[in-house]
């Protein structure tokens, strides 16, 4: 009798830890078949808006949905390794669920350079069909934020010398 | 015979004459101060210090500040601050925009008038340098009288909500520009004569070098920056949150107890003196004072009267006919507000007390002022938010700490909550992270994400307090999500004793 109730907490065990894991913190090769580009037609990913340029190391990827049950997960792309590898938010999170708000906004740190960033969304209720898209986000050099204000500096004081 | 008739007539005469004068001395008393009919000698020797006497110039920009200054990078998502009250450069800042940019504002037409776009005026905000933060939309012609300023309403805003400031704005020719929120439009203002200020190019480059350096000041976002279109709609695009850097941080909870002004469970005679002393100063001889219901003091005289309850509630009502004179300009009616605040500012010590809305019915204006506490600046000014605040037998429930009904004569009414405020030394760590903070609060309130027309204008932080019965209380930070007509209170996670 004991053994069996063993199996079956066992079983159910199982059953419950492999659908947890099916998806969340495994790698992906840039071929793999299961991680082709989709449209946003679960979570409509606001930040970044495509392939973005920014100046700060700290960057926050936000998205939106208007369904509930959904699992965000995150991958940045890792060169020793050529797959995409889970990449967790400064809370430590690589996954997780969308609130009862339907927003989230997760900070990360990048790299300097480029940052090729894979988003999987996908409903609790239906893993098989997942959302998956990819973005590269630069971190650009200060020093090319300076040259840029420099710059529209001169031309407005050009400018106001003119109109003076 | 006929000289007694006329001695006896005059005598009558007399008589009638002397019990009129004071039947007529007895309904002028009832008006003026109580004691010897010989105060108007009092003018003759009087000191120059007036206790009482009040420049209205002096103190009515005490009550004029910006609820919130944000001093940003100027680059849209780059880091942005706030700069709290007492904080020296927060009057440098706010003196130059009163001088330099709000009254060219109110003396000069418009370069353009736009339609106010929420999506544009989000993207304004996130890459403005300076933005200016009212909690009401201030008329203009309030705004002249706080500034003695001359103002042309000839295209100009009819009030300041927000203003947001940029320099070499590529829009303009690359001209400093100052852009007004009335709550309706967006007015484009060209502003020439701002060198050697902290708000131009120069002085804000330096001041973003010092806050930049600061690592105890929070690092804010505007939503814009994260979610650049219309959805979710629930989300005004302009909004200042906490996103980046840790979740939680330490803020330190205040005690609010009742006033030291001599409040009490039972009175007799003798202890209205105090409480009299206290609220009506050198006015408490007009006043009679009795015990009222509620547990409340009343003092009383034929024009008005004041009723003091056990909390702290302090409610005035002008008692005299009104004369049907209307409710004359809204800068009269806010002076005579903020003298009536002003001569009894002694009663609540240790906060920051702001004009926070306006608005207007058919006889008198209604002024809402609020408190606020400023603290270091990691954490910066927090506001005190009262929450359908009524304790029983107030005239009505009240949401801020003064209500003021007042016309270019007079206060009509009043309802002032009067508390003693202290920080307490223990200081818990809170979740302000944005995300959390709009999850917590639809799990709070079901039935707001159904509504259609639901819109977070605002989330800050404030202390709340809800209820009248309790004597002292302890007051944890809250969320105060601002929505249309209505502000939701909302708990914060908290990791006590780390």
């Amino acid at each position: 009798m004991f053994k069996k109730l063993f199996t079956i907490f066992m079983l159910i065990l199982a059953i419950v830890v492999s659908g947890v894991s099916a998806f969340a913190g495994q790698s992906y090769k840039k071929d793999d078949s299961r991680i082709r580009e989709t449209s946003q037609f679960l979570v409509n990913i606001t930040r970044p808006e495509g392939n973005e340029s920014t100046f700060k190391k700290s960057y926050v990827i936000c998205g939106n949905t208007s369904e509930q049950g959904v699992v965000v997960e995150l991958y940045r792309f890792d060169e020793s390794s050529k797959s995409y590898e889970p990449y967790e938010n400064t809370d430590g999170e690589s996954n997780w669920k969308i609130g009862i708000s339907g927003i989230f906004m997760k900070e990360v740190q990048l790299d300097k350079g480029a940052n090729d960033i894979m988003i999987i969304a996908y409903k609790e209720s239906n893993a098989d069909k997942k959302q998956v898209n990819r973005f590269t986000i630069t971190v650009l050099d200060e020093g090319i934020k300076e040259k840029i204000k420099n710059g529209i500096d001169n031309i407005g004081n050009i400018l106001k010398s003119i109109f003076k | 015979m006929k000289r007694s008739v006329w001695e006896r007539f005059k005598f009558s005469l007399l008589i009638i004459l002397i019990m009129t004068s004071l039947i007529q001395v007895g309904i002028l008393w009832s008006y003026q101060n109580h004691g010897l009919p010989t105060y108007f000698l009092s003018a003759f020797f009087q000191s120059t210090n007036k206790s009482d006497y009040r420049d209205i110039d002096k103190i009515k920009l005490n009550y004029f500040k910006p609820y919130r200054i944000i001093v940003s990078a100027g680059w849209y998502d780059d880091s942005h601050w706030l700069i709290s009250m007492n904080n020296g450069i927060y009057n440098q800042v706010w003196d130059e925009a009163k001088e330099f940019y709000i009254k060219h504002i109110l003396s000069s037409k418009p370069t353009k008038v736009m339609e106010y776009d929420e999506i544009k005026w989000g993207g304004l905000v996130a890459r403005s340098p300076f933005v200016f933060e009212f909690k009401t939309n201030i008329k203009s012609e309030a705004i002249k009288w706080f500034l003695n300023s001359q103002y042309s309403s000839d295209g100009g805003p009819i009030g300041i909500h927000k203003i947001a400031v940029t320099f070499s704005d590529q829009d303009y020719n690359y001209s400093d520009t100052a852009y007004v929120y009335d709550g309706n439009k967006v007015y484009a203002y060209i502003i020439s004569n701002n060198s050697g200020l902290i708000l131009n190019s120069a002085g804000h480059e330096k001041l973003v070098a010092d806050l930049s350096q600061d690592a105890g000041l929070t690092n804010y976002s505007i939503t814009k920056e994260f979610f650049p279109g219309k959805e979710p709609a629930y989300l005004a695009k302009d909004m200042l949150v906490v996103l980046k850097g840790p979740k939680y941080r330490e803020i330190p909870s205040i005690s609010s107890s009742i006033p030291d002004i001599g409040i009490k469970e039972s009175y007799n005679f003798s202890d209205f003196e105090e409480i009299a002393q206290n609220v009506l100063g050198n006015q408490k001889d007009s006043y009679d004072p009795d015990e009222g219901k509620y547990n409340t003091v009343i003092f009383k005289k034929m024009s008005s009267l004041y009723r003091i309850f056990s909390d702290g509630l302090m409610e005035y009502k002008h008692q005299g006919v009104l004369q049907d004179v209307g409710k004359g300009s809204v800068n009269e009616a806010l002076g005579k507000a903020i003298e009536f605040i002003d001569e009894k500012r002694e009663l609540v010590s240790g906060v920051n007390i702001s004009l926070s809305g306006i608005s207007e019915s058919t006889n008198t204006f209604t002024f809402t002022f609020d408190y606020s506490m400023s603290f270091d600046k990691s954490i910066g000014d927090i506001p005190i938010a009262f929450y359908n605040y009524g304790p029983d037998g107030a005239e009505k429930v009240l949401n801020n700490a003064i209500t003021i009904e007042a016309n270019s004569k007079k206060v009509v009414k009043c309802g002032w909550i009067i508390k003693k405020f202290e920080r307490n030394k223990e200081a818990y760590s809170y979740n302000v992270n944005f995300e959390d903070a709009v999850d917590n609060t639809f799990k709070s309130y079901t039935d707001i994400k159904n509504s259609n027309d639901f819109l977070i204008s605002d989330i800050g932080i404030s202390y709340v307090i809800k209820s009248s019965n309790v004597k002292k209380q302890v007051l944890e930070p809250e969320l105060i999500v601002s929505a249309k007509d209505k502000n939701y209170p909302v708990k914060m996670n908290s990791k006590k004793g780390e």
